[in-house]
């Protein structure tokens, strides 16, 4: 019970959605001609920030990438920034190879447009070895929800 | 060519290879009733990801919860961070003296390409004995 009240009083403070449990979750998803990125976080509800249980997939669809870089499953440690407040949802996913040098990094920004729902754009890097796409930024855009 | 090879190292250096090499980041309040300092190394380039970060905390607020709180936060106690462009937000957080404490610093580069950011922080603690504290105020930071 002092548990739940301190929760709460802690996400009163923060001024996130009201809710009743510890912990909700952080989605985002996009599905065009460039990228496919499928992504979910459990986080807490309290204010304190955690994000736990990161899970998804990102496919990268244009340049030349190694294979193990333009699919891939994301793990906590792809997820190199993170932020969900009452900005939005900021994430960036990269992964990369050192030699040679080769890396994708997607860097999501989205505002609240209701409770819960969040809408932005995506920028997409990549740099491969060679080609006509070894150097290229593609744009998009990108839902997001959190409770 | 030149031109190419201009291009290849531009976003050599702005793609995550740029983690190797780091810069400092630094943020500082400095008011009456508390002191706090975070330090961290962070990537070059695209993403500023944070590395081997610590903050000490001085809490001498008369309004403070009881115990203790002078005390150190090591890199677990970064939950979530965006230092991306100009903007440099970190979220911290730590179970002390029984209670929840949470350090929010967002800022924002006062300048283009300067190193400086200018920002604000609020501290909440959560109810050790069934009171909430919570402060707010200035911060400022470098990413240098």
């Amino acid at each position: 019970m002092k548990l739940a009240l301190r929760s709460l009083a802690i996400l009163c403070l923060f001024s996130m959605p009201a809710l009743a449990h510890a912990t909700g979750g952080v989605w985002c998803d996009a599905d065009d001609a460039n990228l496919g990125f499928r992504f979910k976080a459990v986080s807490s509800r309290d204010g304190t920030g955690g994000w736990f249980d990161i899970e998804g997939s990102m496919e990268t669809k244009f340049g030349k990438l190694p294979k193990h870089l333009a699919k891939f499953e994301i793990k906590d440690k792809n997820v190199t920034e993170r932020w969900w407040g009452r900005e939005g949802v900021l994430l960036n996913v990269q992964k990369y190879d050192d030699e040679p040098f080769a890396a994708v990094m997607l860097t999501v920004v989205t505002k609240p447009v209701d409770e819960g729902v969040y809408e932005g754009t995506y920028e997409l890097r990549i740099t491969a070895d060679g080609g006509d796409e070894a150097y290229v930024t593609r744009e998009g855009t990108i839902s997001c929800g959190a409770d | 060519m030149k031109r190419f090879v201009l291009l290849q190292f531009l976003f050599a250096v702005s793609l995550p290879s740029a983690a190797h090499a780091t810069g400092n980041a630094d943020c500082s309040i400095d008011e009456p009733g508390l002191n706090v300092t975070f330090e961290a190394l962070y990537g070059y380039g695209g993403t500023g990801e944070l590395r081997q970060n610590h903050a000490s905390i001085a809490l001498t607020d008369p309004k403070s919860p009881p115990g203790n709180w002078t005390f150190d936060l090591d890199g677990s106690a970064l939950e979530q961070q965006w230092v991306v462009g100009d903007e440099f937000k970190v979220l911290l957080y730590k179970e002390h003296e029984g209670a929840d404490m949470v350090l929010e610093i967002q800022a924002r580069r006062t300048a283009p390409e300067d190193i400086a950011f200018d920002g604000t922080y609020r501290l909440i603690i959560g109810p050790s004995d069934g009171s909430l504290f919570s402060r707010a105020g200035k911060v400022a930071c470098s990413m240098g």
